[in-house]
């Protein structure tokens, strides 16, 4: 058993109900192979960087799971056969990956209004400037003490 | 001195917080031209390592759709 990460877009006809079953019929393809559901991370309607069937804008759907390598091929191509599933991307994880996280929505990072999206980003730069700021200060203080 | 070289810094491994991950797409737009076009890491100063996982990063996220493959100036 090895750890996926599973990343698909449903048709944007398919909303709340409907994108639920489509999203059930998936778990069941991967338990149907004695894989095992870890997480679902619906990160809802977006837009498209590019046309994918016509379609301008697609729900994305995040999972992750535990599966046998040989089952994975078999999954990818019966999602590339449902028709209301318009890509999916499934990635093999080295390590157990970490479900902490609420979601990965990269736009609800900034939705969010406790986080700050770009402030998290930069908590490195944010450190050195703070850096910069104490060498200047103490520079001053040293000026303060010649005069 | 107009030709002396500034010293290229890898902005990863300068900050280790900062995780390259597909889904994050708008972190990968820095490493991107306007056209959609991966910058090479003579001109960023990003390290080997680094850059090979950017790479991939970016094509994982062209390939779901989060990044565009070009950005087409008829298309939008």
């Amino acid at each position: 058993m090895r750890y996926y990460e599973m990343l698909f877009i449903v048709h944007p006809n398919y909303e709340q109900d409907q994108l639920d079953a489509i999203v059930n019929a998936v778990k069941k393809e991967i338990t149907a192979k004695n894989g095992k559901i870890l997480k679902v991370d619906n990160w809802g309607k977006r837009k498209l960087a590019y046309l994918i069937n016509k379609q301008r804008y697609g729900s994305y759907v995040l999972m992750y799971f535990e599966a046998d390598p040989a089952s994975i091929k078999e999954l990818y191509e019966w999602m590339e056969i449902q028709s209301q599933i318009l890509h999916q991307l499934v990635i093999r994880l080295e390590n157990e990956p970490d479900l902490s996280q609420e979601s990965e929505n990269p736009d609800a990072a900034y939705i969010r209004p406790d986080q700050p999206y770009e402030e998290k980003r930069h908590e490195g730069s944010g450190d050195k400037k703070n850096f910069a700021a104490e060498e200047n200060e103490e520079e001053s203080e040293e000026t303060e003490v010649e005069a | 001195m107009a030709f002396t070289s500034r010293k290229k810094i890898c902005k990863y491994c300068e900050n280790k917080k900062i995780k390259i991950d597909y889904k994050d797409y708008k972190n990968l737009k820095r490493s991107i031209t306007e056209q959609g076009k991966i910058i090479p890491r003579r001109v960023t100063g990003t390290c080997a390592k680094h850059q090979r996982e950017l790479v991939t990063a970016i094509k994982r996220a062209r390939n779901i759709a989060l990044l565009p493959y070009s950005y087409d100036v008829i298309q939008n």
